[in-house]
């Protein structure tokens, strides 16, 4: 089971005059197979937060700590980009709100990448099973612009998980698909992190998906 | 090593042919067994001096041939040997005269060649038969070829010598300054019949052949800073001819020596294939008090020793010991080259060093050999 | 990293054209540089086996006043050799060849060498058969005694169809014999050289009192340092032969034969031809341009690929990849790009070798007395060293991006116009570099490493230029309707992805410019110079002239009372030493002209160090120190040349031929000349002889002019490139103007106009930029190089060729897109609206 420590995070952007402080002081605790979800309107930094625990940004005071189940705790906020792309690369997984597959390999290829990436043995073997769990195991060989928005999206969290990672980071999931679609990617998206025993931190605008995670972070002025 | 130039080696070899024989003789087809209007040496005929001792472009090949052995103080041996040959390429007046200085109907070659102690060198040079490169003067007599001048001091009219040989050698990045006093001669001896040297019966070509057969000599060598002064005997020929050699005869073997009794014997044969005498040998012997006499060929015989063989850098096995018996004066030994590799590595190689009795020191000459080598399409050598 | 490739590779090939026209690009890069130096290659190659026939082992040549030797000089200075004093420091001679040197005419006109040699001394090649055959001891008889036998290259005998024993017509002679072939002979040369004895060449050339020089081989033979060696063989006709060190006679020949000197064999080679190191320089020049240009090319489509995927490397390191293999991929695709390219140019090149032979033959054959190339020799030096510049360039122009693809921002961006940082910084680090080459006596390669630096740096200058030129014309055109003030804006912002493609557009465009400026100076020089030098309508030459002199100038005299001729010079040569430069002396004497003045050439006068020199001393040949008037161009190459008065003359009496240049009424001249002539003597129409100078200069030049093309044709392929990808940026904007309603038409035009403005502005650029090259390369390369000064001229097209060049290419380059557009049906405009960014 995995775990999630963040103490005291504190953020800004921008530079001089306008520098803004999206959050300080922020505490939070993850742990094993949790949901969060991190809402707030638009500029209110939860994009920002969540960069910040997959390692994408480095916050300007307090820690982000990772410990993966059996395997030592890494404060990613400390470590270099060396060590915080192996982390990022064998430990989380991501969710991009407009899927970001790579246009010119197949949905199965997309898959196996990110498994060979993470230096799992059978990456194909892995990759299939993986799209078979999201629904997908019959469009392996097709490319993404002939998939349909949640098809792609399937497939990106077929990617995120393949390597069992031990949290997925998603920003803005259903975002980008319509009502229905995105109904039904949520559903696969929390079953199977579920599944793979892995956290999720989603960042979203849309309550019914906020309301699916265990947890919710409001994030706002202050 | 420059390429080989197998026309012109062939043309030298014909020179040699000419006079006493060559191998690979497809130059007896190039010159044509007839003489080209060359005048052919078929009869005796009377020798005038000095105007003999001059050039006769009537003739297709001739030669002036000095060679001299010496010792110095300690007893080391010293050899020289001095060649100067003209091959004509035309017989003259066949062709109106052209307008060029420089138009030559003949080729004029020269070899010096010297053994010391340490070694044997040869030199070899040409010139065309223009602006007075080279020539010979019958009286005064002057032979030259650019500076190796010899030429006689008036003294004696009639005769070359007395004389002096000066010349410098260059070989192997040495340079030589030779310089060879030669006193008063006997001669000259008139060889063969009358002076009528016959090379071969089948063909009947023959030449012209008189020599001066005993020559005090004086050498002074200069080299690399020290100088050798020795003392010894020449012997100088004067050959003449238009003819060519038979197809057997591959070369010949020629002894000038003097023995220490005062006599001068000169022996050569003319050699087939087999090593056994094609054709002709001749014999000339001079007594000490000038009267001559030609050796019959059963009046002595003159044989490699077996086994005594140098080999040549192209592969020839050549005799450096030879049987010399001559029951008329008593003789019978071993003639022994001083060093075995005195082979003049030229356009057209053989071998011509100085030999000595190896019973009698005193006895001392020269031997030429040639045609040991096995055939070629011409020769090998550089020239500089 | 297997399947980051696999993406990529699928990617490039969806994109084939973009993929083509970078290699292809490249590939022409390579090809012109391997072209140039299997060219020059080639006429080196042809030169020094032509050299080899005439000169054969010799390292130097002994040579006489009036480049004769008389015949009893030659015997006595065979005797000198012979005893080892014919040289001042210790004997090195190995060999001592008389030669006999000339020309004849042959039947129909065309020149042919004779070289008299003996054999027996021979240093030549001139090495017969080794096969003992009885033909050869036969043609060595025939050699020296049958007047007129000769042997020739294997080469020109091919060429001309002739067996053994033809005939060969000669004009005013009795014909030459074909012997047979000359041996030692590579077949690289197929230039018209008959061999003969000296007798013959005597005789054919009728001298029969001496010969032109003696040739000698001294040890050692001339060692040059290995880097040296390396650097010819690797850019062949970059670098000008080196000089040996001078060899002197011995002391006592110098005193009684004064005008005799030993100079080396490659001295002379380089003397021969100023013009043809001028134009080998050249070439040589213009194949690095074009392997510039392509690499250039090759960074700007890499730029742009990198930095149009700079999310998506981010995306990319979000998900862990590590940064070298966001480093190697771009490294490999820069790398495959590079082997396609450089593999496709290598065939391109051999194949433009072949195509340029003929020209580079011509140009040769004007120039080094009827050298030809007979074929390219196989050499693989000019395909590594092409292969290597490519792949070698394309990692030195890969490995920055490589690097900015691996420290890619991990998140992705707001949307904002890729421009790549301006740096100007570059730009003006470039220029001072430049300026400090030239500043400084970095001789010729220095100036062309300075202007190297200046293109570059005007390379890195179109971009700001030219978005301050749009800016003022946006400004400008506000009366203007809409429709032609948008191509303005988007031209603003199309800037950013085509400024490289431009900027290898101006390099190119700006060396043709200057390139042009300096061929047209250079020929208006030569020609103003000719004109100067050949002034009089008749120049009258021959052996005997000096000894008909009386004779000459009484019928002279006659001819002026009668008005023919108005005045006369008469000259003559002497070959001297002003230490320590081996000189050509012309002594002159005036009759009826302005009289004549002690004046260096210009060479000679920088090669002495000493332009403006007011007095030259010249102890035994000069009184004193003499008033020296300014220098006169010289732009033959050859000896360095100086004229006077006789009257100044105080050296040995010359001995060299003699000429006389007669002035008057030109057209009746000739004609009331030609009876007063005496036997032997021949007049040469100076007009005729300047045209044919001309002629051999624009040929000269004419393969400069074709690789120009070349490297354009670079340019132009990259353009294409860039304007492509312009047009797909604009695609989106288009496609909806469209479904609002916008013509066709409209379309095309927008991207004709946009195109069209670019590619001018562009040219615009390449103006100033060029005429700094020009300068450079007229002022600095030539002077440090050869010794001489051009004219600057600019030739009144230049500006505007290139302008309409720059434009030509621009539009032709948008025509593809641009109709693509216009045609493109709604079906069509509707998708694109439709597809995600």
């Amino acid at each position: 089971m995995a775990r999630l420590q963040v103490d005291d995070l504190t953020l800004r952007v921008g530079a001089g005059a306008d520098a803004l402080t999206l959050f300080s002081g922020l505490n939070l605790t993850l742990e094993g197979g949790e949901s969060l979800a991190l809402t707030g309107r638009s500029g209110s930094g939860k994009s920002s937060l969540l960069h910040c625990l997959g390692g994408l940004l480095t916050p300007q005071a307090g820690r982000v700590c990772w410990t993966p189940a059996g395997q030592p705790t890494v404060a990613l906020s400390a470590v270099g980009e060396g060590a915080r792309s192996a982390f990022r690369r064998r430990h989380l997984g991501f969710v991009f709100q407009f899927f970001h597959l790579i246009p010119t390999l197949t949905a199965l290829e997309n898959v196996a990448f990110m498994a060979e990436l993470a230096g799992q043995d059978a990456p194909l073997e892995r990759a299939r099973a993986m799209l078979d769990a999201v629904g997908l195991g019959a469009r392996g060989s097709a490319f993404p612009e002939t998939l349909s928005g949640g098809e792609q999206q399937r497939v990106a969290l077929a990617r995120a998980l393949v390597h069992g990672p031990a949290a997925v980071l998603a920003d803005e999931p259903t975002g980008n698909l319509d009502g229905r679609t995105a109904d039904a990617v949520a559903a696969v998206l929390f079953e199977q992190v579920r599944r793979v025993g892995a956290a999720l931190i989603l960042v979203t605008h849309d309550p019914a998906l906020a309301a699916r995670a265990d947890g919710t972070l409001a994030l706002g002025a202050g | 090593m420059r390429r080989a130039r197998g026309g012109l080696a062939l043309l030298l070899l014909s020179l040699l042919a000419g006079g006493a024989g060559a191998a690979e003789l497809r130059a007896g087809a190039v010159l044509g067994a007839d003489a080209d209007g060359f005048l052919r040496a078929e009869a005796p005929r009377p020798f005038r001096f000095p105007e003999d001792h001059g050039v006769k472009p009537a003739y297709r090949t001739q030669w002036w041939y000095l060679t001299a052995h010496f010792r110095d103080e300690a007893g080391q041996p010293y050899g020289v040997q001095f060649t100067l040959f003209r091959q004509g390429l035309r017989a003259p007046g066949r062709e109106a005269p052209r307008a060029s200085p420089l138009a030559t109907e003949a080729l004029w070659m020269a070899h010096l060649a010297l053994t010391t102690p340490e070694g044997h060198a040869a030199e070899e040079r040409f010139a065309r038969d223009a602006l007075a490169l080279a020539g010979v003067h019958a009286a005064p007599f002057r032979l030259w070829l650019d500076d190796w001048i010899l030429e006689g001091d008036g003294s004696a009219a009639d005769h070359p010598f007395p004389g002096r040989l000066q010349a410098t050698l260059r070989a192997g990045g040495k340079r030589y300054r030779l310089t060879l006093a030669l006193g008063a001669a006997r001669g000259p001896v008139l060889q063969g019949e009358e002076g009528l040297s016959l090379k071969s019966r089948e063909t009947g070509s023959a030449s012209y052949y008189y020599s001066y057969t005993r020559l005090p000599a004086t050498l002074t060598l200069q080299a690399e800073g020290r100088t050798v002064a020795a003392e010894g005997l020449g012997w100088f020929d004067r050959e003449w001819s238009s003819g060519a050699l038979a197809p057997d005869q591959v070369g010949w073997d020629w002894l000038a020596l003097h023995l220490a009794s005062g006599h001068d014997l000169m022996l050569f044969r003319l050699r087939g294939a087999d090593g056994e005498v094609a054709g002709v040998q001749e014999g000339t012997l001079v007594a000490p008090d000038g009267s001559q006499r030609r050796l019959a060929p059963d009046a002595y015989r003159f044989t490699p020793v077996p086994g005594a063989r140098w080999t040549g850098p192209h592969g020839g096995a050549w005799p450096v010991r030879w049987r010399l018996n001559v029951p008329a004066l008593g003789v019978d030994d071993v003639l022994s080259a001083v060093r075995p590799d005195q082979h003049n590595d030229l356009t057209v190689p053989y071998w011509e060093g100085m030999v000595c009795f190896e019973g009698d020191r005193d006895s001392c000459g020269y031997l030429e050999m040639t045609g040991y080598e096995p055939p070629t399409d011409g020769a090998r050598a550089s020239v500089e | 990293m297997t399947y980051l490739w696999r993406a990529r590779r699928r990617a490039l090939r969806r994109e084939p054209l973009q993929s083509a026209l970078l290699i292809l690009s490249l590939a022409l890069g390579v090809a012109v540089v391997v072209a140039v130096d299997l060219v020059n290659a080639a006429s080196r190659t042809a030169m020094a086996s032509a050299s080899a026939q005439l000169e054969g082992f010799s390292t130097h040549r002994l040579e006489g006043p009036g480049g004769s030797l008389d015949l009893a000089t030659y015997a006595e200075l065979r005797r000198a050799w012979r005893q080892g004093t014919l040289l001042a420091s210790e004997d090195r001679v190995r060999g001592f060849a008389p030669v006999l040197e000339g020309r004849l005419r042959l039947g129909d006109g065309r020149g042919l060498v004779l070289l008299g040699i003996d054999p027996f001394a021979s240093l030549q090649n001139v090495a017969f058969s080794d096969a003992g055959q009885a033909t050869s001891a036969l043609a060595w008889e025939s050699f020296l005694l049958q007047p007129g036998a000769a042997f020739l290259p294997d080469g020109f005998l091919s060429a001309e169809g002739l067996a053994l024993g033809d005939a060969i017509p000669v004009q005013g002679r009795p014909p030459l014999t074909v012997l047979g072939t000359l041996p030692g002979d590579d077949g690289a040369s197929a230039q018209p050289l008959a061999v003969v004895d000296l007798a013959t060449a005597q005789e054919w050339l009728g001298v029969t009192d001496r010969l032109s020089r003696i040739d000698l081989a001294l040890t050692p033979p001339a060692t040059q340092s290995l880097g040296r060696r390396a650097l010819e063989r690797l850019f062949p006709g970059l670098l000008l032969p080196n000089k040996a060190p001078p060899v002197a006679l011995h002391p006592a020949l110098r005193a009684r034969y004064p005008g005799l000197m030993v100079r080396s064999q490659a001295e002379t080679r380089l003397a021969l031809g100023g013009l043809a190191s001028a134009f080998q320089l050249n070439l040589a020049a213009m194949g690095l341009l074009a392997m510039v240009v392509g690499l250039y090319l090759l960074y700007g489509a890499l730029t742009f690929s990198v930095r149009r995927r700079l999310e998506s490397f981010g995306r990319f390191r979000a998900l862990g990849v590590p940064q070298g293999q966001l480093r190697s991929l771009v490294l490999r695709e820069a790398l495959v790009f590079a082997s396609l390219g450089a593999l496709l140019g290598l065939g391109l090149g051999r194949v433009l070798a072949g195509g340029l032979l003929g020209l580079v033959s011509d140009t040769l054959a004007g120039l080094y007395d009827q050298v030809a190339i007979a074929a390219l020799p196989f050499d693989p030096v000019p395909y590594l060293k092409g292969l290597l510049l490519a792949l070698g360039g394309a990692f030195f122009v890969a490995w920055p991006l490589a690097g900015e693809a691996a420290r890619a921002p991990l998140l992705p961006r707001a949307g904002r116009p890729l421009a790549p940082p301006i740096r100007l910084s570059g730009a003006v680090g470039l220029g001072l570099g430049a300026a400090l080459l030239l500043s400084f006596p970095t001789g010729y390669l220095g100036a062309l490493a300075a202007l190297a630096a200046l293109l570059l740096a005007g390379a890195q200058l179109v971009a700001p230029v030219t978005g301050g030129l749009l800016r003022v014309l946006g400004r400008l055109a506000e009366p203007l309707p809409l429709g032609l003030r948008l191509p303005l804006r988007e031209a603003s912002r199309g800037l950013g992805r085509a400024q490289l493609a431009l900027a290898a557009l101006v390099v190119a465009l700006a060396t043709a410019v200057g390139m042009t400026i300096m061929v047209s100076s250079f020929r208006l020089t030569v020609a103003d110079w000719l004109t100067e030098r050949l002034d009089a309508p008749v120049l009258v030459r021959g052996a005997a002239l000096g000894a008909d002199r009386p004779v000459l100038e009484a019928a002279l005299h006659a001819a002026r009372e009668a008005g023919v001729v108005s005045g006369w010079v008469w000259r003559q040569g002497v070959e001297d030493w002003l230490e320590p430069h081996p000189v050509s002396v012309v002594l002159l004497e005036a009759e009826g002209r302005p009289a004549p003045q002690l004046r260096l050439s210009e060479p000679l006068a920088r090669r002495l160090a000493r332009p403006d020199a007011p007095t030259l001393s010249w102890p035994g040949r000069l009184d004193g120190a003499q008033a020296l008037a300014p220098f006169y161009r010289a732009y033959g190459g050859g000896r360095p040349e100086l004229e006077m008065p006789r009257a100044l003359w105080q050296g040995p009496a010359p001995e060299g031929p003699w000429g006389l240049a007669i002035y008057g009424d030109a057209e009746v001249l000739e004609r009331r000349l030609a009876p007063i002539l005496p036997d032997g003597a021949e007049m040469l129409a100076q007009g005729p002889v300047k045209a044919r100078a001309l002629a051999i200069f624009d040929r000269t030049f004419r393969v400069t002019a074709v690789l120009q093309t070349l490297a354009g044709l670079v340019a132009g392929v990259g353009l294409l490139s860039a304007f492509a990808g312009l047009a797909l940026d604009r695609q989106r904007q288009l496609s909806a103007l469209r479904v609002l309603g916008a013509p066709r038409r409209f379309a095309a035009r927008q991207l004709l106009l946009e195109a069209g403005l670019l590619a001018s502005l562009a040219g615009l650029c390449a103006l100033p930029l060029g005429l700094l090259a020009a300068w450079v390369l007229c002022d600095a390369v030539n002077l440090r190089a050869f010794l001489w000064t051009l004219d600057f001229h600019v030739p009144a097209g230049a500006f505007l060729q290139a302008l309409a060049l720059a434009l030509g290419a621009g539009l032709l380059a948008a025509l593809g897109p641009a109709l693509r557009a216009a045609l493109a049906p709604p079906a069509h405009v509707l998708e694109v609206l439709r597809a995600e960014g």
